[in-house]
């Protein structure tokens, strides 16, 4: 986890450096939301096609967040169905992001951005990309509430439904900030991100004990891990766009995962 | 979350987009095995390609490769150069324009054309629009077709007051906005462009564009441009035109804008537009 | 640290001496002197001309003053007058104005917008141009052995030597320089005039009528006047071509175009011969009215190529 992030001053500087270019020139002090989307553009059809680039981000950001809740409810009632409707319909995270990466590099290839648009839509593609990665890991917990439908529920499937009930209220609260291109409102969320952490770590110490106390456990137990694993990583994916958010309006690369 | 008969999901992820692509409309411009002569030197040869109404086809590619020449076959404005002489056929609406009895200028009012360097003439921003309709037999409302003219080429609010005034002391971008509306004004079908943000600063030039956009509802519109950035904003189909070892010039592709800039098919044009040579 | 201040400082000493160096451009001032010497000697050669000129001429104007305008010619030095002059030189500028403006105009249209570039529109032109430099006395010479031939021939004898040999002679003369001055005023019409007149459906008349000629008639104007200024000037071809020397009784209503006729610089010619001192002044005080009546041409036609040559 910890050789992502760069250390040491020497290659903090030059990651740093090879952002230069793209970085703003001085500390911004935007109202939140206030220069972004960029539009204005005196050629219409370039506000156009960055607002629905933006528009497919976010019916992205809200389809991952029902489809985290979904796969919840299809554990809570035992649905199997559900489970596989979930596991589906991960297709159409899929292809908006398809789409969304083909039209950005449509609008690069022909309007030529630069400065605060070229960050916009960069920005954008690698949020696109994160959420679809949460999209997958959304679909493996649905697989896991499918493994889990048959059997009577193991102690309550101990706080994973909390944990995933906290998780869609992240992801929600990231797409909110994303709207607002608010870096307080990211930070916040990113914040956030620790209960979620805090919860993976108490799911995992009892699932351990009752493994340990029951073998008939085991099988349950490893689904509720291998489930509250995935919720994890969406949490820290949730931090990824975070820091995205930071960089597109402040230029600075900050680590939030703290 | 929208209310839905089916599936929450699938209500919001797939909208459907607004631009279904539809079928191919009318080709109002055919142009068939062309080649143009400058007395014995070719300049053009084996051009064959089609301008789709309502469209904006750009020609593009390196100096010298006869794009202007092949723009300006089309309204036959190359019959005022002696010795030139066109092989092939030019058809516009199914007319081969260059039959012995289609009348030059005619055609030009027909396909209107909009120059390199804004030349509006040495008179008056109404007379200006007024003189293509005039010289035509234009019988009706002049002040009319002037109001209405200037407000398609998006310039009557900045003129509307000083319609006497000579032409030339408007700005660059002002001007060539006179020359669309005065070619405009003969009520033509097909609008050439040959290169018209050249002379242009950067905001003119987004601000033709933008009139294009508009005005291609009405026209059909047929631009050279050098610039290729130009080429990928604001055109619907791309041409791209190369000169061969014997100095003619002949099409190396054609295609949406969008491939051509994204997948180009020809490794010539990939090197073109990604700026290898030309 | 000290040593770079003191080496900014020296650098900037240098950089100081060679800017404001007094470095003196001999070659540029002495060619200066020598073109406003020219001018100035030109200016005076003028000066000492109309001097002497108006020296001689303002004692005859404060003697007669109107009657030397409107008297006829006399072998007597004090009553002889520029009358039949002045109506002579007026008759023949209109004379040259009606024939060779137009022809010499549309020659020039033909030739710049109409004539494809074959050999023969290259041999014509150059014609042309020699034509221009041909001595006037020729032209005399060619309007006494064709006009005055034809109108004896048409009119009876001794009716060739009228005012309309002598004006058709002047306007064949000044022909060469309208064309020319008109051609080099419609080639300064930019082409993308008449690409744009052509872009919008105009026919080659309509782009020529509506868009060239108005374009050009400042130039077109300009020509006229040296035309017209030269036309009024000419002696020699108008002496061969039949003037009168002398006095005679002449420039009657009636008789005005088929009779004797004579011009200002025909006038002052004669006069300028005659061993009388008188004559001279005389003469001197022909000159004074001829530059009025050529400034005044001048000036109108300069009046017609403003009201024309408006802020486009």
């Amino acid at each position: 986890m910890d050789d992502q992030h760069a250390s040491g001053p020497h290659v903090a500087d030059a990651v740093a450096g090879s952002f230069a270019g793209l970085r703003p020139a001085e500390p911004i002090t935007h109202e939140p939301g206030h220069d972004f989307p960029p539009t204005h553009h005196i050629r219409s059809a370039y506000d156009r096609e960055i607002t629905e680039i933006k528009d497919n981000v976010l019916r992205m950001g809200s389809l991952v967040e029902l489809q985290i809740r979904a796969a919840i409810a299809a554990l809570i009632t035992h649905d199997a169905d559900a489970a596989s409707r979930v596991i589906a319909d991960d297709r159409q995270v899929n292809e908006l992001q398809r789409s969304a990466t083909a039209m950005i590099a449509a609008v690069i290839a022909t309007q030529n951005p630069v400065a605060r648009d070229l960050r916009y839509l960069l920005t954008l593609d690698h949020v696109s990309y994160e959420l679809e990665r949460m999209g997958d890991h959304a679909g493996s917990v649905a697989k896991q509430a499918r493994k889990l439908a048959p059997f009577p529920p193991l102690k309550d499937y101990v706080l994973l439904p909390e944990l995933g009930g906290k998780v869609a209220e992240l992801v929600g609260g990231i797409i909110r900030a994303l709207v607002d291109v608010d870096q307080e409102q990211a930070r916040a969320v990113a914040r956030r991100d620790d209960e979620v952490d805090e919860l993976y770590h108490r799911i995992f110490d009892e699932v351990l004990v009752l493994m340990r106390e029951d073998a008939a456990n085991v099988d349950p137990g490893t689904r509720i891990l291998f489930a509250s694993h995935y919720l994890e990583r969406i949490g820290d994916r949730v931090t990824n766009i975070a820091e995205d958010i930071v960089f597109l309006v402040s230029g600075e690369v900050e680590d939030l995962n703290q | 979350m929208t209310k839905a008969t089916g599936d929450p999901m699938t209500e919001i992820a797939l909208q459907p987009k607004d631009h279904a692509p539809a079928g191919r409309g009318e080709d109002v411009i055919r142009i068939t095995g062309l080649s143009f002569h400058y007395g014995p030197f070719r300049a053009i040869k084996g051009v064959s390609l089609a301008v789709e109404e309502h469209k904006i086809t750009a020609l593009i590619g390196p100096s010298g490769c006869g794009k202007s020449t092949l723009l300006r076959t089309i309204n036959r404005m190359n019959d005022l150069i002696p010795g030139t002489r066109v092989e092939g056929r030019v058809e516009y609406h199914g007319v081969d324009l260059y039959a012995r009895d289609v009348d030059a200028v005619e055609v030009r009012r027909r396909i209107g054309m909009v120059f390199q360097k804004p030349n509006p003439f040495p008179k008056s921003i109404y007379d200006n629009v007024a003189f293509g309709p005039r010289v035509n037999g234009f019988k009706g409302n002049m002040d009319e077709l002037v109001e209405a003219s200037l407000q398609r080429a998006a310039l009557w609010n900045d003129v509307k007051d000083k319609l006497k005034q000579s032409g030339l002391a408007l700005s660059g971008g002002q001007q060539q906005r006179l020359c669309i509306a005065r070619a405009i004004a003969t009520n033509p079908d097909v609008i050439l462009m040959d290169e018209p943000c050249s002379a242009l600063d950067p905001r003119s030039t987004l601000q033709i564009e933008e009139l294009m956009f508009e005005l291609k509802e009405q026209y059909t519109i047929v631009i050279v441009t050098h610039n290729m950035q130009q080429a990928a904003r604001a055109s619907d189909y791309t041409v791209f035109m190369n000169m061969a070892d014997d100095r003619a010039g002949y099409v190396v592709e054609e295609g949406q804008t969008l491939s051509i800039f994204t997948n180009p098919t020809n490794k010539l044009t990939e090197d073109y537009v990604s700026g290898r040579f030309g | 640290m000290s040593t770079l201040g003191s080496s900014a400082a020296t650098t900037s000493a240098a950089v100081r001496a060679s800017l404001t160096g007094s470095r003196r451009d001999v070659p540029g001032t002495a060619f200066q002197v020598v073109l406003l010497g020219s001018l100035l000697f030109s200016l005076a050669v003028l000066a000492v001309l109309l001097a002497d000129v108006l020296a001689k001429a303002v004692p005859v104007f404060a003697a007669r003053g109107l009657d030397f305008l409107s008297g006829p010619l006399s072998s007597n030095a004090a009553k002889a007058g520029v009358g039949q002059g002045i109506i002579g030189t007026l008759l023949l500028g209109a004379i040259v104005s009606l024939l060779a403006f137009p022809f010499g105009i549309a020659t020039a249209v033909y030739l710049e917008e109409y004539a494809t570039d074959t050999l023969v529109t290259r041999f014509i032109a150059v014609n042309i141009r020699n034509l221009a430099g041909v001595p006037s006395v020729v032209y005399g010479l060619l309007g006494l052995s064709v006009f005055v031939a034809l109108f004896n021939a048409v009119d009876g004898d001794a009716s060739g030597r009228s005012i309309l040999s002598g004006g058709l002679t002047l306007a064949v003369l000044v022909l060469p320089i309208v064309i020319i001055t008109s051609i080099e005023a419609l080639r300064a019409v930019p082409g993308a005039i008449r690409e744009a007149g052509y872009g919008v459906g105009a026919s080659r008349w309509e782009v020529t009528r509506s868009l060239v000629l108005p374009a050009a008639t400042p130039g077109i104007l300009t020509g006229t006047v040296l035309a017209l200024s030269r036309a009024l000037g000419e002696t020699a071809p108008l002496v061969l071509a039949g003037a009168v020397l002398g006095s005679f009784s002449g420039m009657q209503l009636g008789s005005l175009f088929t009779g004797s006729y004579t011009a200002l610089p025909v006038i002052v010619y004669d006069w300028s011969r005659k061993p009388q001192d008188a004559f001279r002044a005389d003469a001197a005080a022909g000159i004074v009215v001829l530059l009025v009546i050529t400034l005044i041409a001048n000036g109108i036609a300069i009046l017609l190529r403003n009201r024309f040559e408006r802020s486009w």
